[in-house]
């Protein structure tokens, strides 16, 4: 396999992740390394199951390690094992960012570092994120490493596992079809399974299930069967009263 | 006795080292700092370096890898030149250590000196840990800028004020040559120890220093040590502004110290003890600057090696493990109400701790192996050595006791405020990316141990009939029928005794309220919260009035609600006394009463006005302010006024006259005591709890009047 470049605005990310799931179908262990926090766990897991590997399954076959400069992408790429696929997701900032202090020279070391490291292995995808600025140096980073280029396009940034609280709010937008489709007069109701959602967000997350919509689903049915017993409740006192 | 009032590097191996006696006294110390390396090519780097000049001698050595605590064959390199020697070596191909270490810093670990020690000659007396220091008498002069606000002294208009030992000059800036020669004389005269500044470092000094040059005159030996800059940190930007130092005396910018504005100059002083680091540079770091150093304590004096930052990264897991430990503090969502006698017990120190009774450190900690498994993760932490953070972390938390005791001394509780500062931020350098004895296992480990604690004391509380109402990372929100001192304090000794952290009580409350989220009504807000404890102490979290970017007036507002309410939570009451609030601010602002200052608000500032697309009200102070010559830097802090007209946001400055923009005004104003007032009356309250379950009162279902259309 020869070593790839895929760069492009969020479609990469897609493709790295589809690509994470087909090695596991394959029965290989990827390496993934995560550069700046660029991974979907919850799309990746739902991409798995989609494709048949049973979420369990597929979490225990994942190896990922994250990096937050280019010296750590360095090292950690030297620390995938020869003869297992590397998958690695990085905006280019994270190779030439001003922000962690790395000057231009550096940058060409690291780089320099880097296409030592990325030849000795085999079987390496290398997926990449550029915003659209950042062109040029695309070009000059693959040309450097001696890579192919793909796609080019933008940037995403986020946090690898989005805290339940917050991912509550995703799994709305997951939902939004159905939301859509319901009648209206209806879809409060399901508003209202979100807030129920929102009582519990500590075993949510606490529990972190591969799929956040469990735990929001069995908030919902725990708040339902308080309400059943409430009113229950009630229909006993007022026929308990209606007999005296 | 002297008093150890300064270190300082002066290049080429020389430090200075200031005592104070009955005068201040100068020596200077060449000083060879090691550096350590390791590799093939070691041997002929130390050659090149030899010949290079940048080092004095190498030897090989023994030391202790503090990854796996054994010890290692290195070469030891002596160096004059430590700064470049660091930066030359970042090219070597193998192991460095002990390499870009704060210079001052190193040099004090290795000589047993720290700053404000007791010393005879250059023999300390003293111990950083001693708890009875005392500053000896230090002159304090100080300096404020006068006239207008932001702009540097030299300008038409800003004076020079000057306060020293009961007199009070103001001094002319605009004529330098005459500034300084008056300046000098009374800097001559008076010979302050320490000049306390508001803005020193970006409205004095600078100009003060160019000042000097252009007329040769010298005043103080002013020494720019850093540039200013803007940096992010989440996702906030801040901007730090240069450091401009003095030698011979300190000099403490009150603007632009966090240690200051939290602890004063005692918990400056201790904090540089403790962590060995000149006071002037430690006035403006950021705290976790004596986290690092006193890490690199613990390790030297251990023999342990400091690895350079950037070589460590996090090894490879599988998703699953990422998934069960990349998680923060467990968070309970509070129910929206009203809650009276409500106990507040918590954790004291948690995360520090967790670290030092469980032997939290980055060497310690293990994906697998032989120790104790912590919770959730499976990770392994070892117990046979004791681990880095630990042992620095135990010396302080042992000093803040100390000082804890004695907390209703003032001086003892500014110092104890400073080193909690240490304590709070220690365990985020467990895993920042940055520090060099960080490791991410530690961090989650931390984090996990601390999640099963607080489920523990959740269990224990509800075995013994508590219901918690609210939790948070390190804390419980409990309550009980007819719930008794008594018996909190019994539930918190068996929480310590059954978890073997000791947990204290914060409070009881006599009545708290948990406010609605404004998103989502009858949904709790974590941490946001507002209550009066049985003593009389009002406790609030998360409400617009500890908003930095909420006009004064408003805080105020809330503030009047939540003391008048006292007792009574009754809805009715409660729905009175927030009219009446209403009222007395709305005629105030209309009439102008309330002051332009308690209008402004403070922000900070994100980016140039240039590159705004949209005209808000911080673009517009912005755009005024650089129309009159004043650019603020990203980072920093600008306060405006709301007005009506074409600009809706000018920038604040005293004395100066506003058309004031009273809807917006009386909006903020209305949206503050919803936020208050919501627990109490709002339609999702908790019914079968609380005072109105036992009063039986009604339920109010309260509108806010529509603000009248203002056309005054």
């Amino acid at each position: 396999m020869r070593n790839l470049l895929v760069s492009g605005p969020d479609y990469v990310y897609s493709m790295a992740h589809r690509a994470i799931v087909k090695l596991v179908k394959n029965e290989l262990v990827p390496y993934v390394v995560d550069c700046a926090n660029t991974l979907d766990v919850y799309f990746l897991i739902r991409e798995a199951e989609q494709n048949g590997l049973p979420s369990d399954y597929f979490l225990k076959s994942v190896r990922i390690a994250r990096a937050f400069n280019p010296y750590q992408i360095v090292s950690i790429i030297k620390k995938i094992p020869r003869g297992v696929p590397g998958i690695i997701l990085a905006p280019v900032s994270q190779l030439t960012d001003k922000n962690e202090g790395i000057s231009y020279r550096e940058s060409l070391k690291v780089l320099g570092l880097m296409k030592r490291v990325l030849k000795s292995r085999s079987r390496l995808l290398f997926v990449q994120h550029i915003p659209s600025k950042d062109g040029r140096l695309l070009d000059t980073l693959a040309g450097f490493i001696d890579f192919k280029v793909l796609l080019k396009g933008g940037v995403i940034m986020g946090r690898t596992i989005m805290p339940y609280s917050m991912s509550i709010e995703l799994q709305r937008e997951r939902l939004k079809k159905f939301r859509r489709s319901l009648r209206k007069e209806d879809r409060e109701y399901l508003d209202e399974i979100f807030k129920y959602a929102k009582k519990h967000v500590q075993a949510g997350s606490y529990s972190a299930f591969p799929d956040p919509l469990i735990p929001i689903f069995l908030s919902a049915f725990i708040e339902q069967e308080k309400k059943i017993k409430e009113l229950e409740e009630k229909v006993r006192k007022l026929e308990n009263g209606l007999l005296i | 006795m002297g008093f150890l009032f300064d270190v300082k590097s002066e290049g080429a191996g020389y430090f200075a080292i200031y005592v104070l006696d009955d005068e201040m006294k100068v020596y200077r110390k060449r000083f060879a700092l090691p550096v350590y390396i390791r590799g093939e090519n070691a041997l002929s780097m130390a050659r090149k370096l030899k010949k290079m000049g940048l080092i004095l001698k190498y030897q090989k050595e023994k030391k202790i890898d503090y990854l796996t605590g054994r010890e290692i064959d290195v070469l030891r390199l002596d160096t004059f030149h430590y700064v470049k020697l660091s930066r030359v070596l970042e090219k070597f191909d193998g192991d460095v250590f002990n390499t870009g270490l704060p210079e001052e810093t190193y040099f004090m670990i290795l000589t047993g000196l720290f700053p404000s020690a007791k010393v005879e000659g250059l023999r300390v007396v003293d111990s950083p840990m001693d708890t009875t220091w005392e500053l000896p008498d230090l002159r304090v002069m100080e300096l404020v800028p006068v006239g207008l606000s932001n702009v540097a002294i030299g300008s038409r208009g800003v004076h020079l004020l000057v306060r020293v030992e009961g007199q009070e000059m103001e001094l002319e800036t605009t004529d330098g040559r005459e500034f300084l020669k008056e300046l000098r004389k009374i800097v001559t005269r008076y010979d302050p120890h320490v000049v306390l500044s508001d803005y020193g470092d970006k409205l004095i000094f600078p100009v003060l220093k160019r000042m000097e040059r252009a007329y040769g005159i010298k005043v103080f030996d002013v020494e720019m040590a850093a540039k200013g800059v803007s940096y992010v940190s989440y996702g906030t930007v801040f901007y730090r502004a240069p450091s401009y130092y003095l030698r011979g005396r300190w000099h403490i910018d009150r603007k632009n110290s966090f240690m200051f504005k939290e602890s004063g100059l005692e918990g400056i002083v201790e904090i540089s003890r403790i962590a060995r680091i000149p006071v002037e540079r430690l006035a403006r770091s950021a705290i976790g600057t004596a986290m690092s150093a006193l890490e690199y304590d613990a390790a030297i004096r251990n023999s342990i090696l400091i690895p350079s930052k950037k070589a460590q990264s996090e090894d490879f897991r599988t998703l699953e493990n990422l998934l069960t430990s990349d998680k923060g503090g467990l968070i309970f969502t509070p129910p929206v109400g009203v809650f009276e006698n409500v106990a507040e017990i918590d954790f004291s120190q948690m995360y520090p701790t967790i670290m030092v009774k469980f032997n939290i450190s980055p060497e310690t900690v293990k994906r697998n192996g032989e120790g104790r498994v912590v919770p959730e993760t499976g990770y392994v932490v070892e117990t046979r050595r004791r681990g880095i953070i630990p042992m620095a972390l135990e010396r302080v938390l042992k000093k803040r006791a100390m000082y804890k005791k004695l907390k209703h001394i003032s001086r003892y509780n500014m110092r104890q405020k400073a080193i909690k500062w240490i304590l709070v931020t220690c365990f985020g350098y467990l895993g920042y990316r940055n520090a060099r004895f960080g490791k991410i296992e530690a961090h989650e480990s931390v984090t996990a141990i601390g999640r099963e604690l607080l489920l523990r004391s959740k269990e224990i509380a509800e075995s013994r009939g508590f219901r918690v109402l609210h939790a948070l990372t390190d804390s419980l929100w409990v309550t009980k029928e007819g719930m008794s001192e008594e018996e909190v304090r019994v539930l918190v000794e068996e929480i310590s005794s059954k978890t073997g952290i000791s947990m204290d009580v914060e409070g009881i409350y006599r009545w708290i309220a948990f406010p609605s989220s404004k998103g989502m009504p009858g949904i709790g807000v974590p941490n946001r919260f507002f209550g009066i404890f049985k003593d009389g102490r009002v406790k609030i979290r998360g409400l617009m009035l500890r908003r930095h970017d909420v006009p004064g007036f408003i805080k105020r507002a809330q503030m009047e609600f939540i003391e008048k309410i006292g007792d009574s939570v009754d809805p009715v009451e409660v729905k009175r006394i927030r009219d009446e609030i209403f009222n007395v601010y709305q005629r105030k602002l209309r009439s102008g009463e309330i002051e332009v200052k308690e209008l402004s608000i403070a922000v900070r500032v994100r980016k140039s006005w240039k590159s705004y697309r949209t005209k808000t009200r911080t673009f517009y102070a912005l755009k005024i302010l650089s129309d009159s010559g004043i650019e603020l830097k990203p980072g920093e802090m600008l306060r405006y006024v709301v007005t009506d007209g074409i600009a809706t946001g000018m920038p604040y400055e005293e004395g100066m006259e506003y058309n004031v923009d009273i809807n917006h005004y009386l909006e903020l104003l209305e949206r503050a005591l919803e936020e208050v007032v919501n627990p109490f009356v709002s339609e999702a309250t908790e019914k079968n709890v609380g005072p109105h379950a036992k009063r039986g009162g009604p339920q109010m279902n309260y509108l806010f009047p529509k603000i009248i259309s203002l056309s005054v």
